[in-house]
Parts: C-alpha cells; sequence; structure tokens
C-alpha cells in the first residue's frame, strides 16, 4: 500500500525532502519550523510569507512568483519583504491542485517530477510504511515482499512523525513485517508515544518474532497508552495457516508470538483473510481464537483485496461472499456471543447477510475506494465499503445489488 | 434364577491385571468384588444379587475393553501431560530472552 | 515467486499423529457415540468406529475429522517435539485459582437465629442466647487472615444463625476492613448470607455504603417456604419478601440474590419453583440439593431424597427454566452456569466445592464465632456436630500454620480428582471437583469412594444432561446457555450452532 503519488515541478533543490505542507492557520498553530514546511500558496495573488520555507507550493495555473511575481500594489505591506530572498526558495508546482493540503506531509521527489504523500489530513486511514521485507509469503499479500537492506527507513519514519499533526486521529504502521526492524521498531514507537500520545498506533505483523525474541517485553516497556497489534490468522490447524502464508512453521510461531504479547499485556487484534481455504475451516479458527486468543480486542474478517499476490492465485483464493455467508455468520455469531468484539472489513452490505450487516465497517481507504455502477440507487451507500479501486471481473461478488431504505433501517 | 454370585476369568494378555482392578472397582459399589491374580489370568468375582449374569459379564467385558484402552492412552500421552503441567506450573511460557 | 501447493504443508503422511492428553466416556443416551474431552476443556463426540480410529493412530492424517481434532488440541501431526506453550497456558488459565490462595473468607458473626428450619445447615441456637458471638478479638485476628492472603479480589461473607443479629459486629469488621485496605489496596466484595428478616433502613444503608451482595433463602411459593422453615409466628415468607423488597429498594435487584434449599416437599413442584422466582423477579436461581449436615441429618429421613429424585426434578426444572427463557425470562440456573462456564469457556467456574485442588481451605477459609478457623463451611457444621477433625487452627495462627495443619494435610491429600480413584480416568474430570469434607461427612473418609457417591451421581448426571442438550446442539438452548454464561439475556445472543459432533466424512 505505497501512498499516492503526484506529478510536480520542481525549480531549484530542496534541502529536505520531507515537508509538512501549510498554509498560515496550520503553521500558526502547529509546532514545525519552516524549514520543515511546505507554504502552500493559497491564490493567485498571494504573498509569500517571508521564511526560509522547505518549498513554496503552487497549483497548475498559479504563478510560481519567481517568473510571475505578482504586482505590487500601492498601500500593500512592504515591511521588509524582499522578493529578491524568496526567490531562492524552492518552488513546486504541482500537476493538480488537490494533490496537496495543508497538514499532508509531503516527500518531493525531484528527480521523478512527483510528490508523494506521507501523510494526508483527513484521509480515513494514514500508515507508516515500515520495511519492504517480510518472513512470510502469504498467497494474497497486497505488499509483496523484497529482500533489500530497507533500515534506512526507520529513521525515514521518524522523520515523518515529527511533521504529523499532534491530533492525528490515528495512525498505521505496516510493511512487509514491520517486526524485522527490531529496535528501529521500538525507537519508532517511542517517538509516537513522545510525539503524538493522544494517537492510537495501529501495526499489522505476524507476530512470528514475539516469541523469539525479547521484542515484546521492550515494547510492552514502552507504556504506549493506545497500542493495536494486528494479526493475521488463517487456520486452527498448522498445515492451512502454512500453506495461506507460504511458510512452513508459520503457524506454530504466530501463536507463540500471540501468547507472549498476551502475557505482556499487548493489545491484540486477530485478522482474518476471508480466502477459500480459510473459511472452510472458519467456525474452527473462530473457536481456536476464543480459546487461545480470549484476550483479543478484536476480530476482523477481511474481503480478499484482488491485488499483489491474489492475483496470481485466484483460483486458490477467491471464495464468493454468498458461497461463505453460512460459515461467516457462524463464525461471527459464536464470538460475539463469547463477548469479543467483531468486525467484518472490505465486504460491501449487499453481498452480507442482514443479521452480518451491523458488523459491516466502511474499510477501505478513501483513495482506493469505489462504487459501481450496480450501486446506483442504494440507501445504504454512505456505511457501505463498497470495492477496492482495482476490482475486476473475477473478484466481483454475485449479488450486488442497490438496498432498499427499509433494508437499511432493518440493520 | 438369581445367582448369588459370578465369577470369570480374564486373560492378562486380554488386560493386565492392574486394568482389572480398576474395571472392577468400578462395579464396586453394586457388588462385593474380588479380583485375584493368577498365574497368567485375573479371576474375578463379584457378590450379591446377580439377575442376569451372561449380561453382566458382558458389561463387565464393555467396560474393561474402554479401560484398557485408557491404560494405552494414558501411558502414551502421560509424559506429555506431566510436561505441559509442569510448564504451566513452573511458567506458562519461556522468556524468549532466555533463549529456547 | 514459486506457490507451494497445500500438501507442500501438510505433514508427511507415513509420520502420522500423536495424541495428546484425553479422557474419553460415553452418554447413556448415545451408546454409539464417544465423548472425548482433552485437559484443557476442549471436547469433541465422535462415533465410536472413528473414536477407535482415532485412538489407534488410524485416521487419515490430512482427513478433516484428523484436522478438526488437532484444532481442538486432541492431537498433534507435526514431526519434531510438539510445542507446548498454548496447552500449558490454557491448562494454567484453567487452574489460575491455585495461585491465588484463598479468595473466600467467611465470618460467622453469631449462631443465633429465629428460625427453627429442620433442614438447618448452620447449627443454630435461640435469638436470646448468650455466648454466640464472635467478639472483637477474634474478629481482628480474623481480619489479620484476610489480608494474609495474596489474592487481589477478596471476598468477605457473613454468615451465622443470622448474621444480622449481630450487625455491630458486622459494622466492625467491614469498617477495619476497610481501613486496612487503603493501603493493601485489594478490590473487596461484601456478602450477607441472611433471611433478611427485619432487615433495618440502617443496615440496609449500611450495605449500600459497601456494596454489599445479599444472598437470602427462598425455597418457592409460600406455602413451600414456610413449610420447609417454621418461625414460632409462621411468617418466615412474608418476612423474607418484606427484607427482599425493602433491600431491593435500597441496593437494587441486581445486588439481591436468592438461594432455594430443596426438601422433598420442594421436588414434586419444579415448575412452581421456579415460576415463583420469576414472579418475584429474580434474575438467578440456585437448585441447591440438601447437604447432609448439621440438623438437616436429623431430619433427612423426611426430607431427604434419593439422588435420582433429584435428577429427575433438575430435569424438569431445567427443561421449563430453558422454556422461560426462550418465553422471555432472563433467568439462569446458577449450577448449571458453572458448569456450562468450565465447559464453554477457557475458565474455570471458580465454585469453591468443585474445585481440583479442592477449594476447601485452599479457596475458602471460614472463621467461626469462637475463633476456631475451618478449611470450609460443612466442616463447621461437622464440629457443631460433636467431629473438630478438619478444625485447622486458631484464628490468631499465622495462615502458615493452618495450611500446615494435619486436616489440611489430609484434604490436600484427597483433594486432587487427577489422582483419586474414579475421577482420575473420568471423562468430566476436566470440569469437575474434589470435596474431602464431603466425601468424609457421606462416606466416612476424605477420599471417598465414588461408585457410592452421591455427590459424584449427582455430578454425572448433570454433566450428562448438560452434554446431551449440547450434543443435541438446539440452536435455541444453546442461546440460552450462552446467556446464562455471558451473563446477558437470550435475546442479546445470536444464533449460533457449534459443531460437537465430528466425522471422518
Amino acid at each position: 500500500m505505497q501512498p499516492h503519488d503526484a506529478p510536480a515541478s520542481f525549480e531549484g533543490t530542496p534541502a529536505h525532502r520531507l515537508l509538512k505542507v501549510v498554509d498560515g492557520l496550520t503553521f500558526a498553530l502547529g509546532d514545525t519550523p519552516p524549514e520543515r514546511c511546505a507554504w502552500l500558496a493559497p491564490g493567485s495573488e498571494s504573498v509569500v510569507p517571508d521564511l526560509p520555507w522547505g518549498a513554496v507550493l503552487t497549483g497548475p495555473g498559479q504563478p510560481t512568483g519567481r517568473d510571475d511575481r505578482p504586482a505590487i500594489e500601492a498601500g500593500s505591506d512592504d515591511s521588509g519583504a524582499d522578493l529578491g530572498e524568496t526567490d531562492a526558495l524552492p518552488r513546486v508546482r504541482l500537476a493538480h491542485a488537490a494533490a496537496a493540503a495543508p497538514g499532508d506531509v509531503i516527500e518531493l521527489l525531484p528527480e521523478r517530477g512527483r510528490i508523494r504523500t506521507r501523510y494526508r489530513r483527513g484521509a480515513n486511514a494514514n500508515t507508516l510504511f515500515a520495511t519492504e521485507r517480510c518472513n512470510s509469503f502469504c498467497l494474497m499479500c497486497s505488499q509483496p515482499p523484497r529482500q533489500v537492506a530497507d533500515d534506512w527507513r526507520v529513521q525515514d519514519m521518524l522523520d515523518v512523525i515529527a511533521l504529523l499533526d499532534r491530533d492525528t486521529p490515528e495512525l498505521g504502521i505496516s510493511g512487509g513485517e514491520p517486526t524485522l526492524l527490531g529496535d528501529g521498531l521500538v525507537d519508532v514507537l517511542r517517538a509516537c508515544r513522545e510525539r503524538l500520545p493522544d494517537t492510537p498506533i495501529h501495526v499489522l505483523s505476524n507476530g512470528r518474532l514475539f516469541g523469539k525474541t525479547g521484542l515484546a517485553g521492550a515494547i510492552a516497556a514502552l507504556k504506549h497508552p493506545n497500542l493495536t497489534w494486528g494479526v493475521p490468522l488463517y487456520a486452527d490447524v498448522a498445515s492451512v495457516h502454512d500453506y495461506v502464508v507460504q511458510s512452513s512453521g508459520a503457524f506454530e510461531e504466530t501463536v507463540r508470538g500471540l501468547l507472549v504479547m498476551a502475557s505482556k499485556g499487548l493489545s491484540i487484534e486477530i485478522r482474518v483473510v476471508l480466502t477459500a481455504p480459510t473459511v472452510a475451516r472458519l467456525p474452527a479458527l473462530a473457536e481456536f481464537v476464543y480459546r487461545h486468543v480470549s484476550s483479543a480486542v478484536h476480530v476482523a474478517f477481511m474481503g480478499l483485496e484482488p491485488i499483489g499476490f491474489a492475483l496470481a492465485n485466484r483460483d486458490a483464493l477467491w471464495v464468493d461472499p454468498e458461497d461463505m455467508a453460512k460459515s461467516l455468520t457462524q463464525a461471527v455469531h459464536h464470538l460475539a456471543n463469547r463477548g469479543m468484539t467483531v468486525s467484518l472489513y472490505n465486504l460491501p452490505l449487499c453481498v452480507l447477510p442482514a443479521e452480518l450487516r451491523p458488523f459491516a465497517r466502511r474499510s477501505i481507504s478513501d483513495w482506493k475506494q469505489r462504487y459501481l455502477d450496480a450501486c446506483a440507487g442504494c440507501a445504504a451507500r454512505d456505511a457501505c465499503a463498497g470495492f477496492f479501486e482495482w476490482v475486476k471481473p473475477g473478484w466481483l461478488p454475485r449479488g450486488i445489488r442497490p438496498l432498499n431504505a427499509h433494508e437499511v433501517a432493518e440493520a | 434364577m438369581s445367582n448369588k454370585d459370578l465369577s470369570f476369568a480374564i486373560q492378562h494378555c486380554e488386560a493386565a491385571h492392574s486394568v482389572v482392578q480398576r474395571t472392577a472397582h468400578r462395579f464396586s459399589g453394586r457388588y462385593s468384588l474380588s479380583v485375584e491374580a493368577g498365574d497368567g489370568w485375573s479371576v474375578v468375582r463379584l457378590i450379591g444379587l446377580v439377575d442376569d449374569p451372561e449380561r453382566l459379564e458382558r458389561e463387565f467385558h464393555a467396560a474393561l475393553l474402554d479401560d484398557v484402552l485408557r491404560a494405552r492412552v494414558e501411558a502414551e500421552t502421560a509424559p506429555l501431560r506431566l510436561l505441559i503441567v509442569e510448564a504451566a506450573l513452573r511458567s506458562a511460557l519461556r522468556d524468549p530472552d532466555a533463549g529456547a | 515467486m514459486k506457490f507451494r501447493p497445500p500438501e507442500a504443508f501438510q505433514p508427511p503422511t507415513a509420520t502420522g499423529y500423536r495424541l495428546l492428553p484425553f479422557r474419553f466416556g460415553r452418554l447413556p443416551s448415545r451408546p454409539d457415540e464417544v465423548l472425548v474431552t482433552g485437559d484443557s476443556g476442549r471436547f469433541a463426540f465422535l462415533s465410536d468406529t472413528d473414536f477407535r480410529a482415532f485412538a489407534n493412530h488410524r485416521l487419515d492424517p490430512n482427513a478433516t475429522l484428523t484436522l478438526d481434532l488437532e484444532g481442538l488440541d486432541l492431537l498433534y501431526r507435526g514431526d519434531g517435539p510438539i510445542p507446548l506453550d498454548r496447552h500449558a497456558v490454557a491448562w494454567r488459565t484453567r487452574k489460575a485459582f491455585v495461585l491465588e490462595g484463598p479468595t473466600l473468607h467467611i465470618f460467622v458473626v453469631s449462631l443465633r437465629c429465629h428460625h427453627s428450619c429442620q433442614y438447618c445447615q448452620v447449627s443454630r441456637q435461640p435469638e436470646g442466647g448468650a455466648g454466640f458471638d464472635m467478639d472483637e478479638a477474634t474478629a481482628r485476628a480474623a481480619v489479620d487472615r484476610l489480608f494474609e492472603s495474596p489474592a487481589r479480589q477478596l471476598t468477605v461473607e457473613f454468615q451465622g444463625g443470622e448474621p444480622l443479629l449481630a450487625f455491630d459486629r458486622i459494622r466492625g469488621i467491614v469498617e477495619d476492613v476497610a481501613e486496612r485496605n487503603r493501603t493493601a489496596r485489594r478490590t473487596i466484595t461484601f456478602v450477607l448470607a441472611s433471611t433478611l428478616h427485619g432487615v433495618t433502613a440502617e443496615q440496609l444503608a449500611f450495605f449500600r455504603e459497601h456494596r454489599f451482595e445479599l444472598s437470602t433463602s427462598l425455597d418457592g411459593p409460600e406455602s413451600l417456604h414456610n413449610l420447609n422453615r417454621p418461625t414460632p409466628t409462621r411468617d418466615s415468607y412474608a418476612r423474607t419478601m418484606a427484607g427482599v423488597a425493602t433491600a431491593r429498594e435500597v441496593l437494587g435487584n441486581e445486588h439481591v440474590n436468592a438461594l432455594t434449599t430443596l426438601t422433598r416437599a420442594s421436588l414434586t413442584h419444579p415448575e412452581a419453583v421456579v415460576d415463583h422466582y420469576i414472579e418475584q423477579g429474580f434474575s438467578s436461581i440456585f437448585l441447591r440439593p440438601l447437604s447432609p449436615y448439621g440438623f438437616a441429618k436429623r431430619g433427612l429421613a423426611r426430607q431427604g431424597y434419593s439422588t435420582a429424585e433429584f435428577l429427575a426434578f433438575y430435569r424438569r426444572a431445567l427443561a421449563y427454566l430453558i422454556r422461560r427463557n426462550l418465553e422471555g425470562h432472563a433467568i439462569s440456573e446458577a449450577y448449571a452456569t458453572l458448569l456450562l462456564t468450565s465447559i464453554l469457556t477457557p475458565f474455570a467456574h471458580g465454585y469453591m466445592d468443585l474445585r481440583s485442588p479442592a477449594g476447601a481451605g485452599l479457596g475458602v477459609l471460614v472463621y467461626d464465632h469462637d475463633g476456631k478457623v475451618y478449611p470450609s463451611d460443612e466442616s463447621r457444621m461437622l464440629a457443631a456436630e460433636g467431629d473438630e477433625r478438619f478444625c485447622l487452627g486458631s484464628v490468631h495462627e499465622p495462615h502458615r500454620d493452618l495450611m500446615l495443619s494435619e486436616p489440611m494435610q489430609a484434604i490436600l491429600a484427597a483433594g486432587l480428582t487427577e489422582a483419586l480413584p474414579g475421577c482420575s480416568d473420568c471423562v468430566f474430570q476436566p470440569y469437575c471437583g474434589a470435596d474431602p469434607v464431603d466425601a468424609y461427612a457421606r462416606q466416612g473418609d476424605v477420599y471417598g469412594h465414588r461408585p457410592t457417591s452421591a455427590f459424584c451421581a449427582r455430578q454425572t448426571g448433570m454433566f450428562e444432561l448438560l452434554f446431551g442438550y449440547l450434543r443435541e446442539g438446539d440452536p435455541d438452548v444453546v442461546r440460552v446457555f450462552q446467556s446464562w454464561v455471558r451473563r446477558r439475556s437470550p435475546k442479546e445472543m445470536r444464533s449460533e450452532r457449534p459443531v460437537v459432533f465430528h466425522a471422518a466424512a
């Protein structure tokens, strides 16, 4: 899940590649020095405040202020504003005005003529990317791993964290397998606790290293006030789980990791991607989770994302939601009856049995979500997860249809 | 016709003496019993009002078969049970820092 | 990237599988099936044929049944050493109470009582009697013993006679406990076991201030209750209900609970007993059979009944309770709830009389009015009848000495179902418990004799009944059972049909 890139043209060389996008209000309310900010010129007539900005951003068709200076009108504030100074600032012209907004954290990539959004204020999901490495190779991996030495990402994440809004509503950390960063991950979590103490952090991890290293203890010692670990579990037996993650021994390591995490008081969420091999044993998995991870704060059953490795393994993985309805209902009810919090992600409401709709969430990140023509007139749209941007034939459930108001009220 | 007591023999190849004792114990609420070990045999005597001796003997043998299986399963799994309980009481999870 | 097929992750067929510790047995209602129970409480019903294949290592290692049993922690298919962590954690979770020390501390503040119940377990003294109340020195020493327990959650229960007759002592103890708890910082629950006759507003205000749970005896409709519980004024029922009503007003319904004691007269009226509890607004009923203790023993001939009679009553009562729940009345049966908690959750139920190791002395301590300490209510009853063998010592002795006493050693030696004949290989062992004091009282020695034990017969009957329901799998019944275990209304439970029967196909 790499964040969005957008085309841009550059003038001058920025000293810092990671910048916080600011307007007057954001700058005034924030604590980021101007060298680390990208001033977003709000309009063609605007004056860039005289500060050593990391860069000045403009939209398409706007004067950059360098070769198209705004006319200086009589009586305008001329208090030491030296246009010669602002001339020296790096300039970035965005191809689309909406590519950056105040509060965002962007990465300037002049060598590629692009900017990359590392954090989008107001998005329903923001994630830090920890590493491309992984110790599993799931059949449906949406971020196919690469064996690269990317420990530099620790510092990169620390740099991004330094620029985030202090009131960031939530932050994810994902990869690859974040625990492969070892102490680096601990450093990142410490920085989150220090700079963003009120921001819930959600880390996706297979948990395998927690049973083999002292990592769980080191993380528990941080005493982060709101840290949850999303750990996938795909069966109640090793042979099926190991097959799905394509790694022998993975199940035993993950289960042991979960036990260690629980014993150290780490907050656990169990994530279950709904593929054919997993759905075949779903109720048994539900009972396994209840018996062995009863302290889990949440269980998420997730519709399959048609991306990455999943595309190569469609025949082994795809189950139509209609065909999994009975098993899914059994598993969800089993856990809910035992006091566990359950959610359904990435499944449109129309293909779920009515009794499961209350568990469904609008889970797909804004920037990769869409609805279909078939959704026209649906009364449940606002509450529905919809589909992935890249959904295609072969990955569409059979029963897609607009729900009427009556059906929505029943939920 | 009710007999006063019922007596039968069980070969040790069918069931060890200790297993026969266990099965006999199950019936010790309904009858007085004796179980004696002989040369390759255990002799079981049930004393009391035995209405249907054939049925009782069948019942005993059915229970004995289950107990033979229990003894075998116990022999197979007792070491594991001990390890599990020891691990549970010592500390349920060995500290990963301490090494395997 | 080359993806490997499922076969690449299956253990080689030749390896077969290893058995994990389990016990097995059969329900009389299903002689062709075998119930298998693991040490952690997971269970499965198998056909006789499948069971034999399983136990004799003849199951196909890749069959669905084999995978099911592996997921249930009953076998293991990999080669190499079996990873024990989750089994150890599961076992430890069920036995967590062992590490807590005594959590229930019963203070017998007075033996005086206004009733003369034929089945009294309590060995009462008349209301005006002298010398039957706990004095201050004893009370303070008992509170010393209380805080010697390492448990973070403690329950202090006041019993008698009728403890309200010694209300000042109760107040003294509560205040002493509260004061010392300012440094000890435990979570302490106060319970009062009382007829609630004549409970005053002042007393209720005090109970409310300290968030007491009140427990009273209610045997059923008025005629039945008064028959069982005679008072000189013959109005026990009315006075109890009046006490209940006032108590509910001050403390709230949830904090006023009732127990029944079932006599021969009660047994013919299961529906009436249940309906009466529903009418009176109780959310829980504890169908408790008669104990062979105290004054109860004398009335046994007239009042008593066999285990078979009790089980017949209980079966009817449970079926009726389930029906009433489905009709919308959220009322649980407390004993079934304990057993179901043990069967359906990873946790132990916590009931003192049904633990292994036994709860007596290890989980509960009784401080009698005269300063003697007992490991359970029942052992105090025996002492009141003249048999002091279970007295652990004096309340002025430290906890350690009480635990090293001879009676405590006897309880420990006979207190593990894992090691008792008739229990160690019982299919219900993971959910049952040992009660050496009961064994001694009923059968003459602390080990007991399972084939003639009424305790065992009753437990077995109840487990067979509950497992019978679970095997049948009626979703409505399952929903009611889950609502009891979760302490919710059946309406809040969603339909489920857990698979308990596993087949090779």
